[in-house]
């Protein structure tokens, strides 16, 4: 393998007529954690879904693995080792949080129980609320059941859509912690889009700054950290 | 008060049939978003078909169940795929006149074959009925009733413990997030469709050992399966069943006390006043994937 989990390369996608993405040229390394961030509308979520799957791309190409998957339905994709905890969760919220994690598990049916006991060890509040249905939980613990049930497919790449969006402080500084672990101890690679700057460049390795489209800036994150156009745009700082 | 008893009895021993008629309409509404106008008309078929098997073949309507169910289920399949797929992609209104087509070709076809005679299947260990207390009971009522719980019960465990069952109220909930699972919803809808079609022939096959038919029974039973739908709320098993006893208890009372003529009539009143004041149903249950 070349070391790239996730090559992609002069990706165009939309809506109808609507260009969202023109030229995306973006890769995810081994083990590595990539931050996207951008001001809205500037098609992060619409990125994550055509890897996804969930949006087919009208050009360029999405190579997963060293091998392409632009012609792959979702369900194939997921069976490769690409997961999302997507935008709105998408969770099935008439269900109990066991049967979403235990869905979640659907391609790895031979090890559910083993998954569930990992899943629950990342995410002790899930445990306790197994039973209750996963549309009356709080926002915090819906998005740790959509990142739980991502990775109940043993992911090699874990998406995550908007972390922290609408989340309390306290409850995305733990997230964040418990991404970090999860890199550690499961060795994948994860790609998660972020609003919060901060956080985005906090959590991973390197960053990619979106804007109406196309990426206008990348590099490690430490370096966007101390960059003055992204200290200047993004964290009002000066 | 035995007659008041007698009646209740008569409404529980019906009704429990009415639901279970009811979940492979509901059950194809709810996860496929179609209404099948031909439901009616595949039920009756699965009447001719355990009728055919019991006089032709001597095959006892209680062993035809699982034939039953194995021949609705293949040509569900067959029509999800073969129909359905190709339409279900354009308006929903296109799905209504694809299935009001079948049912007119599936009644017209059994009218060729078997001619509009009302037949029945007539079961010789439960011709008879006996009495409890001040109660008689039917025996063939009763194993009608019986059957229909027994089935209910296996749907229910089915789709509420088994990992096809957990995909289907997965693509019942929300389709996207069953694909991101992995699961295929394109697989989900033709495996629901076959259920739902054995689930009528099923049906079917009670319906011909409880009362006698024709090929022209499907759409009043389309209409009954719609009533308890729509009454229970859509979503459930529990909710048929709910749905049932009170289209049966319904119908039975009115049908005492008012005559045979006002049934449908009553019924329809009904499910007028269900839409209007509680359109989700008195359960008001979401489709099939709420715990």
């Amino acid at each position: 393998m070349s070391g790239k989990v996730l090559d992609v390369s002069d990706l165009r996608a939309g809506y109808g007529d609507v260009e969202i993405l023109r030229s995306i040229n973006l890769h995810v390394g081994d083990g590595e954690i990539v931050a996207i961030f951008g001001s809205n509308g500037s098609g992060k979520s619409t990125f994550l879904k055509v890897v996804a799957g969930l949006l087919r791309p009208w050009g360029g190409s999405i190579r997963f693995m060293d091998e392409h998957i632009e012609e792959l339905s979702p369900e194939e994709r997921v069976r490769r080792g690409i997961a999302l905890a997507a935008e709105g969760r998408k969770l099935f919220l008439g269900m109990s949080v066991e049967e979403n994690l235990l869905l979640g598990g659907w391609i790895r049916r031979d090890r559910v129980k083993e998954n569930l006991e990992r899943v629950y060890e990342y995410f002790p509040q899930l445990r306790e609320k197994r039973r209750a249905l996963a549309g009356d939980l709080s926002g915090g613990q819906q998005q740790m059941l959509s990142i739980g049930r991502a990775l109940m497919s043993e992911p090699k790449l874990l998406m995550i859509d908007e972390l922290s969006l609408g989340l309390a402080p306290a409850v995305v500084d733990r997230l964040a912690q418990i991404i970090l672990s999860i890199r550690e101890r499961e060795g994948i690679s994860i790609l998660v889009v972020e609003q919060e700057v901060s956080l985005a460049l906090e959590i991973s390795d390197r960053a990619y700054v979106f804007d109406l489209g196309t990426i206008v800036d990348e590099g490690s994150s430490e370096e966007l950290l101390r960059r003055d156009s992204i200290r200047k745009t993004y964290l009002s700082l000066m | 008060m035995d007659l008041l008893l007698q009646l209740l009895l008569e409404a529980i021993l019906l009704g429990t049939f009415y639901a279970f008629l009811s979940l492979g309409f509901s059950l194809t509404w709810g996860v496929l978003n179609i209404l099948n106008l031909a439901y009616g008309s595949l039920v009756v078929l699965g009447s001719y078909l355990a009728y055919s098997l019991f006089n032709a073949v001597g095959v006892d309507p209680i062993v035809s169940l699982p034939i039953s169910f194995a021949v609705g289920f293949v040509l569900g399949l067959l029509l999800q795929v073969s129909f359905v797929n190709r339409v279900i992609k354009l308006e929903p209104f296109m799905v209504l006149i694809l299935t009001f087509g079948l049912d007119i070709l599936i009644s017209h076809t059994l009218n060729y074959f078997f001619k509009a005679d009302i037949r029945s299947i007539d079961v010789p260990y439960a011709e008879g009925s006996f009495i409890v207390g001040n109660l008689i009971v039917s025996e063939v009522k009763l194993l009608v009733f019986l059957l229909s719980l027994i089935l209910t019960a296996l749907l229910f465990l089915f789709l509420r413990f088994t990992w096809t069952g957990r995909a289907i109220r997965a693509v019942a909930l929300d389709v996207e997030g069953a694909r991101l699972v992995g699961i295929s919803p394109e697989r989900v809808f033709a495996l629901t469709m076959g259920i739902g079609t054995g689930v009528a022939f099923l049906s079917g096959n009670l319906y011909g050992i409880l009362q006698g038919f024709t090929p022209f029974d499907g759409g009043l039973l389309t209409v009954k399966a719609f009533l308890v739908s729509v009454l229970g709320g859509l979503g459930r098993v529990e909710s048929a069943l709910f749905g049932g006893l009170l289209l049966g208890t319904m119908e039975i009372f009115v049908s005492f006390y008012a005559g045979e003529s006002w049934k449908l009539f009553a019924s329809l009143v009904l499910m007028i006043l269900v839409l209007i004041f509680r359109p989700r149903g008195l359960m008001g249950g979401k489709y099939y994937g709420e715990a």
